[in-house]
């Protein structure tokens, strides 16, 4: 156990790090859909009721 | 937004003139007819849940993925995704040329045929099972699949039937939904059962630190004693619709089979999740388990070998009622002593409902007993 933490081991803390910045990076991504398609999607999600 | 897995979202839904020439293509190729299980397969792997995947896995990727749990280019895949037909069968397709797969009776999609190869039955058992007994449900499923894998890309023409379309979503349309919504962080929670008190302690402890969840029951064939489907759906919805805000929770379905992988199927979860949207995922205790088959927490310690999976796993352990806390707790938050304790034994409750009886309400929200037992059978025959 690495004191004061939670983490057992340094490799269990390296994997911590590397998973968060993983994430943090790759919120980053681009969207895939055109203004068009987008709409349509968003009509679908409408009459399903997910969407006001 | 989260990157889906492999940094791309698969679309192999072929729309508009393409769809139309396919559609009459296919009664010149050779025919491959797929059931239930397939058929989803193909739906998902063309609508992006399966991403990267593109289609079945050829040789390479398929030994990569059973030995390595990642794919040929180093990927994290722990599920092998893989079509099978018997030796005869398989004598009509040549590699390098396309294959018109059927579901009952309706053209699917066109497979372009890469590679066909045996495999080792036995080898897949061990190492995605992790065990050869075929009182497993997955290795008695894998002692009836064909000797030969055919491996390629698909483009669906037309998407299986789904009894349950209304909630059914792909990536592309979730994306949409979370980004609508507001939500930067969203948790997936995959389920196949009907909630009781501790799903939702659960969820709700999960969903304190994100934007939003994203609730997404597994629909498609499981073990007789499983809760049916339609079952499981109804019992989520009334649950959100009484207990949830809006904002903040969305039902969707997956429709894929249960592998019954344990760890390696938390991971293939996971990714599948990840490629919904979700920033993060809920993994709870013996995930994808059956009988007693997994160490209960072999599918949290599987997740320390995938550092670079892209999305974050919570890990939840054993939580239950307690009388004198007066609520749901688990063996971090509770001082008391196991006879305060009333656990959420899935038997237990189970054996309730089967009797038409309501489980206690520090068990099962009442509203949710209620839908359930309107159901004369709520459970798989």
């Amino acid at each position: 156990m690495i004191e004061e933490t939670d983490f057992e081991s340094v490799s269990a803390y390296a994997t911590y790090l590397l998973r968060e910045a993983l994430t943090h990076f790759e919120l980053e991504s681009k969207e895939v859909l055109s203004e068009e398609e987008e709409e349509k999607v968003k009509e679908r999600l409408r009459d399903l009721g997910y969407l006001d | 937004m989260i990157s889906p897995h492999g940094g791309q979202l698969v679309d192999r839904v072929l729309k508009g003139e393409a769809r139309e020439r396919a559609e009459e293509r296919v009664h010149g190729l050779p025919r491959l007819d797929v059931g239930d299980d397939l058929a989803k397969d193909v739906e998902n792997i063309a609508k992006g849940v399966l991403s990267p995947l593109e289609g079945f896995l050829g040789r390479e990727d398929y030994q990569s993925v059973l030995r390595s749990m990642r794919l040929a280019n180093d990927v994290p895949w722990t599920i092998p995704m893989v079509l099978d037909v018997s030796e005869e069968r398989a004598d009509r397709f040549r590699e390098g040329k396309d294959v018109a797969l059927f579901h009952k009776g309706k053209a699917l999609a066109i497979m372009h045929l890469e590679e066909k190869y045996r495999y080792d039955k036995e080898e897949y058992a061990r190492r995605v099972f992790g065990t050869t007994n075929r009182a497993h449900p997955g290795v008695a499923k894998l002692e009836e699949m064909g000797e030969v894998l055919l491996g390629g890309k698909v483009d669906l023409i037309n998407a299986p039937q789904s009894r349950f379309g209304k909630y059914k979503l792909s990536p592309f349309e979730t994306r949409v939904l979370f980004k609508e919504k507001g939500w930067r962080t969203v948790v997936g929670f995959q389920t196949r059962n009907v909630p009781h008190l501790g799903h939702e302690y659960v969820q709700k402890t999960a969903l304190s630190f994100v934007d939003g969840i994203f609730i997404n029951p597994l629909i498609g064939r499981k073990k007789k004693g499983d809760f049916k489907d339609e079952v499981i759906l109804e019992a989520y919805a009334t649950l959100i619709r009484n207990y949830f805000l809006k904002d903040n929770a969305v039902l969707a379905i997956l429709e894929t089979e249960m592998r019954y992988a344990g760890p390696r199927e938390a991971i293939f979860h996971a990714i599948l999740r990840k490629n919904f949207g979700c920033t993060h995922f809920i993994v709870g205790r013996d995930h994808a388990g059956v009988g007693d088959f997994y160490d209960p927490f072999a599918a949290h310690r599987i997740f320390e070998e995938f550092p670079d999976l892209g999305t974050v796993p919570l890990f939840f352990r054993t939580f239950f009622y307690c009388k004198r806390c007066g609520g749901v707790a688990n063996e971090k938050t509770c001082p008391h002593s196991q006879e305060s304790r009333v656990n959420f034994s899935g038997t237990r409750i189970r054996k309730m409902l089967s009797l038409g009886e309501v489980p206690p309400a520090e068990l099962m929200r009442p509203e949710v007993a209620e839908v359930i037992n309107r159901y004369e059978n709520p459970f798989v025959e």
